[in-house]
Parts: C-alpha cells; structure tokens; sequence
C-alpha cells in the first residue's frame, strides 16, 4: 500500500545533500540505525554456531578468532540485546516522534548522543574481542572484566540518555507552543517510552558507574554480587519493555496504515502505554527469585505487579487485532477470519510485523511462566529462557525492526527497496526459524538443560542429553535456518543501502502515521464523545504519570536497596576465563 | 463498519476479561505458594557467611552429616570449577536439608529431583530441606556461567535405598 510507490527515478541522482535537504536529522538517523544493524550482523553470525553446540555439534575448535564459546557468546548477547537494540531505538524513536510534531531536533545534542554511543561501543568491542570481558551480556560481579567494558557500556547508555532527554524537551516545548492540544500519537507513545526508560536506566547506571567502574579500575577492593544482581535487575526486566514498546509503537500506530486502515481506538493505545509506563519497572526482583538473601516478600509483591503488565499487553492485542480487521474490511474482507485473507501479505513491512506478533504470543505466555515465583523454579536458568527471548526480543521486537528497517531505510534515503520478495522470504525463515529455535530449546529446559553451557567438555549433560535428541536437534536446524534468514535480510539491506537509483522528492515513501477511527468519524461529521476526549485529556499529563512512576518504584525497590547498603558484602573480583 | 464508540465498549470489556485473568493468576500462583509446590519457599531464613574463611564455619569439611539428634545436613561449597562434594550420597525417605554455599564468583545448581534451582551468590547460604523418595542417580551441572571451566562442574546425586 504506502509502502512501494512505483519509483520514479529521477535522471541524475541526487546528491546526498539534496536527499536530506528539509530533514537534515535524516542523516543522523540513518547512521543510527545503519550502526545497529551492522552490530546485529556481528552478533548474529555468531547465533547459528550456538545452536549448533546444542545440537551437540562443536565448531568452535576450528574458529581461530573466538578464544571459547564464552566468548562468542558475550559477544552474541551484548551486539544483539543491548548494542543493536539500543542504536536502533535511538535513531527510531528520535526521528519519529520529531517529524510527527514536527519540531527539527538539535542535530549537534544528536550526534554527540551517536558518538557518546559509538566510541562507548567500541570500548566494549575492544575488551570483548580482546577476551578481556568474557563476562556474557549480564557481567555479573565478582567476576572482573576490564574496565573498557564497563566504561564503554556505560557510553552506550548515556548515548540513549541524551536521546531520551532531547526527546522530552522537545515534547515539552510543543505543549507550551500549542496549549490544550493532544500530542500526536506516535510523538505521545514516544515521550512515554523515553520516561519509561530514563527511571528505568537508573540501576543500570548506579551499578556500573558507582561500584563496577571503579572496582574494575582498583580503586575498590570489592563489590557485593548481591546488590549488582539487584541493581543489574532493576534495569534488565524494564530493558525489555525498552525493546518491545518501539515494535509496538509501529503495531498501534504505522501498521494500519501500512494495512490500509485506521488506528481502532487511540485512547486505549495511550491508555496502553501509560500503564507501561508505571509496570515496566518496579518488578525487577522477579529475576532473583532463586537468590537467597532477599525477602520472599518483595519477592511476592513485585510478582504480582509483574502480572499486571497482562492488562496493557492484552489492550495492544485487541486494538491491533481491531484495527487489522478494519483494514480488511475496508480492502472487502469480512466473515470471522475470512478477512485475514484481504490483507496485504505480500508486502514485507506488514508480513513481518504480522509475523513478530504472532511469535508474541508464545512469548507472552512463557513470560507469565517465567514471572510465576513457583512454576520459576522448574526453568530459571535452563534452555527454555533463551528460547523465551528469541521470539520476544529476538523475533517481536528484531522482525518489526526488519520491517521497519524495510520502509524506514528507503525513505530516509530515498533508494528503493532492492528486493519485496526476499525481504518477504527472509521474514518468513526468521518467523520459522525462530518458531523450530523456541520449540527446541523451551522443550531442552523443561527437561533441565542449562543454558550457557559449552556441550563439548561438558561432564554433567550425557544422561540429559539423551533424554533432548528431539530438541536439541530442533535447535540445531532452527539456527540453519536461521542464517539462511539472516543472509537474505542483510542482503536486502546492503543492497538497498548501496543502491544507485534514488527516487524524486515527490515519490518519497511516506512515514505512515495511521489516522485514528475517531479522527475519520469526526472529518466526517459525526463528532467524538466528550467523554472520551477526557480521558485522554487525563492521560495527556505524561509528568504526572512520570512522577507516579518514580514513586511506585521507590516503594518497591528502597526497602530492598536500605537492607543491601546497611549490610554490604563486598568481594574481590576474579578473572576464570 | 464499526464506529469507534462500540470498539471501545467492547474493548472496556476485554479490559475486564483481562483484569480478571490477571486475578485468577495471583490466586493462582498464591495457593501454589501456600501448598508448597517449591517446599521451603517462605521457610528458609537468609543466612551469610564470609566466602573467604569457610574454615571457620560448618563448610570447613563438606558432606554428609547425621546428628546425634538423627538428623540429616549436608554441606556443600561450590567454587570454579568444582562442587565439594561433587558426589553426594543421601538416604531415600529420610528429610534432608541441602546448604550450599558459593566461595569465589556466581555458580548455581538445579536438582530436578526435589525442586532445587538456586542461584549461588558468594556467601548467601542456600538451604532446602528435601525428603527423596526414588532411588538413583542424577546428575546436574552448574547453571550459572563462572568462567571457562563451567560446563566442567557436574553435581551427582545419589539416591540410596535403605538397606
Ligand atoms: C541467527 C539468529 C540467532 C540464533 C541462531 C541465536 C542462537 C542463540 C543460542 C543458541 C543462544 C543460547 C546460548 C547459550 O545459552 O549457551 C543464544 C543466546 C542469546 N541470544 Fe541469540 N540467536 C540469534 C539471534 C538473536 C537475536 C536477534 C537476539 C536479540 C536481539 C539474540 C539475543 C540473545 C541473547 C541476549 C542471548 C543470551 C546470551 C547469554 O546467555 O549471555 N539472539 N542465542
Ligand atoms: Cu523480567
Ligand atoms: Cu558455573
């Protein structure tokens, strides 16, 4: 639909700066995402080679460049889950929510948030491929990586940080300029998922900054494992909704368009996000449900909050669903789920995001498993969590990347898509692929292999093993596939990226911000209910919400923190690999 | 078509089907707490001890050890890249209490038989108290990263019938 106009290519090409002439900050989203996309390259290269171990196939031996798994793996983990993740959610969620107010954000704030970033990141890089950090994507104190990484991962998140605050502003100013005004949508949910992530970083920064920068640098004797798991926790359950409220941002608010409809109900969608806004972050503890020394009561309490994220979780399925149905259904579809068949499926942009919220909902459902302090227990630590986050970060929040990255990358550069029918085949093997790679490795864990584990050398799996052929063959084949998959992406994208032809100004691909049924009913006549504009007038005050937000999490982490500070059990730090 | 205001009704009462199963959850996942589906979830008080003088406390020799009183403890350190003992032999049908402590960096131990995942903070003593009822054999492994040697620390468990 909007997404593959028929290229006009204009005679000469266009120069680079004509490209960005109006939106300048163009650019420095391009490189945003462009940087995230190479580090996803790294770091998925690596992924098919860690489903082969457990397949119980050993590669590694041949691989000059890896000292160990462990370090492959550091490296698959941090590219993946918080490097690619993290550029990409910048460029993202700065270049959207400007062009929807259509404020021109400080290009020089920008780019000094991509180089905070870039030279954080190759610091890491440095001591992660120098076998300096081999500390996987947690670095859990007392091991001891150099203090490159630390520094570095402490970069990449002040890079978002910036990114964030610029954002707020930003949407600060807009209210002032335009009092009693909604803001837009997409720019709405954005402010809320910068919030989100400001209180939620918090830990994250604590942690590195105060005890593992200087503990790493010798300045400290030691740092109690305890309080960093805690603090690492805080931030690691609320980087989740980090990855995942972006691809939501695209389901609420781009997807109906791409379907060619209108967004179903946008109160509900901001509804959504407020109460994400508050849950995201005081649940933390739910990862330290098998760490003794903290009390079963927080315990059971951040429990319970955890499952509350069920409600605006179910919000965004019913309102996508609704609005699918009603892009159907303006395509000619109708029936229960005659309509699904209308849909455009052969556009990639809206295959994939289909695809990635499909995958959500196993993903959504193990969560609900892993959050459960009981049923915890029979999983924590084992394959099944692995195969929870690849159809969770891995797939509903990567595909809807591809599928941005699929209308994003040729509007920014006006380049045409290089190829609808592989970008389509290389959603689909990564919806498989991923599908095979959680059914095996979920099925592994139930059975009670670990994850992180080097299968060659291993002296405790061979009664297990022959327990999982099923599965850990499965995992094996899934990673195949997997590659596959990912070859045909990057291909799509670098020949996208490095194509010639650009497209005239006039046949841009456009950002499809979505119209809500709303808006469409009151263009044509039949006005909104008062009612409703008050709600969202309610949800309109993000500050507020803000402020609630911090409170709650001051309640269910300070009680928690005072106990871990009055009685601090520092230990040295050790390097065992 | 719909109009906006019947989607939203409708979806106010999705709104409270999802309330309400977050609600069945909760009692849910309480009465399995209170049943003890993990046993000893809200019994086993947070002990530390110093990982560095184990010596001076009742790791100093790990194993098995029955009290006079007939009671059954076993003590177990867990340090790269070994569990001490890595062999543990205990008596089927009889209450057993497992303490496990971690010396240098992070370790962790799933015993499938019994319910037992436990993350192994240096110092933190995790204790489970576990009656075993079948017999045999299981082996485990560290489930949490420590260093190179990893994937080498086993854990056997054995099971003894009464003779
Ligand atoms: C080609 C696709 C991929 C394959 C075949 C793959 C495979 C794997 C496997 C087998 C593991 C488990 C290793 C272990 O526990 O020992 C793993 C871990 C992991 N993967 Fe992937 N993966 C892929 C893509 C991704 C993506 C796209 C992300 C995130 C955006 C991701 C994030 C992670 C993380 C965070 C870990 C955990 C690392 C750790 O335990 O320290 N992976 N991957
Ligand atoms: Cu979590
Ligand atoms: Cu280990």
């Amino acid at each position: 639909m909007t997404t593959a106009p028929p290229p006009t290519v204009s005679a000469p090409a266009s120069p680079a700066e004509q490209v960005y002439f109006g939106h300048p900050e163009k650019k420095v989203t391009l490189y945003f995402l462009v940087t995230g996309l190479l580090m996803l390259l790294i770091g998925v290269a690596i992924g098919p080679l860690q489903a082969l171990n457990y397949a119980n196939i050993d590669v590694y031996q041949y691989l000059p460049f890896l000292k160990s798994y462990y370090q492959g793996l550091s490296l698959h983990g941090v590219l993946n889950a918080l490097v690619f993740t993290t550029y990409f959610i910048s460029g993202l969620l700065l270049y959207l929510p400007c062009r929807a107010l259509g404020v021109r954000p400080n290009l020089v704030v920008a780019w000094a948030a991509y180089w905070t970033m870039t030279i954080g990141v190759l610091m890491a890089a440095w001591a992660v491929l120098g076998n300096n950090a081999t500390l996987l994507y947690t670095f859990y104190p007392p091991l001891q990586g150099s203090p490159l990484f630390y520094i570095g991962a402490a970069l990449l998140v002040v890079g978002s940080l910036i990114i964030a605050v610029q954002v707020i502003v930003i949407w600060t100013g807009w209210k002032r300029q335009h009092p009693g005004e909604t803001t837009p949508l997409v720019a709405y949910m954005s402010v809320a998922t910068w919030m989100m992530w400001v209180i939620a970083s918090l830990g994250l920064v604590v942690e590195v900054v105060v005890f593992l920068i200087p503990w790493s640098l010798g300045w400290t004797k030691g740092v109690d494992p305890l309080l960093a798991r805690t603090l690492f926790w805080y931030t690691g359950h609320a980087i989740v909704y980090f990855w995942v409220l972006p691809a939501y941002i695209s389901w609420y608010a781009l997807l109906p368009r791409q379907a060619g409809g209108v967004i179903a109900s946008d109160s509900m969608a901001r509804l959504s996000f407020v109460l994400f806004l508050l849950l995201s972050t005081p649940v933390g503890l739910h990862h330290q449900y098998s760490d003794t020394g903290l009390s079963i009561g927080w315990k059971t309490v951040q429990m319970l909050l955890t499952f509350l994220v069920v409600v605006p979780s179910m919000l965004t399925a019913f309102s996508v669903g609704a609005s699918l149905e009603l892009a159907a259904q303006a395509r000619g579809g109708g029936g229960y789920f005659g309509w699904t068949r209308r849909l455009p499926w052969k556009d990639p942009v809206f295959t994939a995001q289909v695809l990635a919220m499909i995958s959500f909902i196993p993903g959504g459902a193990g969560g609900i498993v892993n959050a459960s302090l009981a049923l915890d227990t029979a999983v924590h630590n084992t394959a099944w969590i692995p195969g929870h986050f690849h159809i969770t970060v891995g797939t509903a929040t990567t595909l809807t990347f591809f599928a941005i990255s699929f209308w994003l990358l040729p509007h920014l550069t006006r380049k045409p898509l290089a190829s609808v029918k592989m970008a389509l085949w290389s959603a689909w093997l990564w919806f498989w692929g991923m599908i095979i790679f959680a059914v095996g490795m979920h099925w592994e864990g139930l059975i009670g292999i670990p994850r992180r584990t080097y299968f060659a050398g291993a002296t405790g799996l061979s009664e297990m093993i022959s327990r999982a052929q099923v599965p850990l063959a499965l995992t094996g084949i899934s990673g195949m596939v997997l590659a596959v998959a990912a070859v045909l992406y990057f291909t799509v994208i670098f020949r996208t990226l490095l194509g010639r032809t650009r497209v005239s100004a006039q046949a841009e691909v456009p950002i499809p911000f979505s119209q809500s049924l709303a808006e469409v009913e009151a263009l044509a006549g039949n006005g909104g209910s008062p009612k409703i504009a008050g709600a969202v007038r309610v949800l309109e005050r993000l500050w507020v919400f803000f402020a609630l937000a911090l409170a709650l999490v001051l309640v269910m982490y300070l009680p928690t923190f005072i106990s871990l500070l009055l009685n601090p059990h520092p230990v040295p730090g050790l390097r065992l690999w | 078509m719909l109009d906006h205001h019947t989607i939203e009704r409708y979806e106010l009462g999705w709104l409270v089907v999802a309330v309400v199963m977050v609600l069945l959850m909760f009692a849910g996942v309480i009465a399995s707490m209170i049943t003890e589906t993990v046993p000893g979830m809200f019994g086993s008080p947070a002990r530390y001890i110093n990982p560095t003088q184990l010596s001076k406390t009742e790791f100093a020799a790990p194993g098995l050890k029955v009290s006079p009183d007939g009671s059954v403890n076993a003590y177990m350190v867990a340090r790269a890249f070994q569990f001490q003992p890595n062999v543990l032999r205990v008596p089927a049908n009889t209450p057993v209490t497992l303490h496990f402590v971690a010396a240098d960096v992070i370790h962790g131990l799933m015993l499938g038989q019994g319910n037992v995942n436990a993350e192994l903070v240096p110092g933190q003593v995790a204790t489970f108290t576990r009656t075993f009822k079948s017999a045999g054999t299981f082996v485990s492994q560290c489930n949490e990263y420590c260093g190179s040697g990893h994937q080498t620390m086993s854990f056997t468990l054995i099971v003894e019938a009464p003779k």
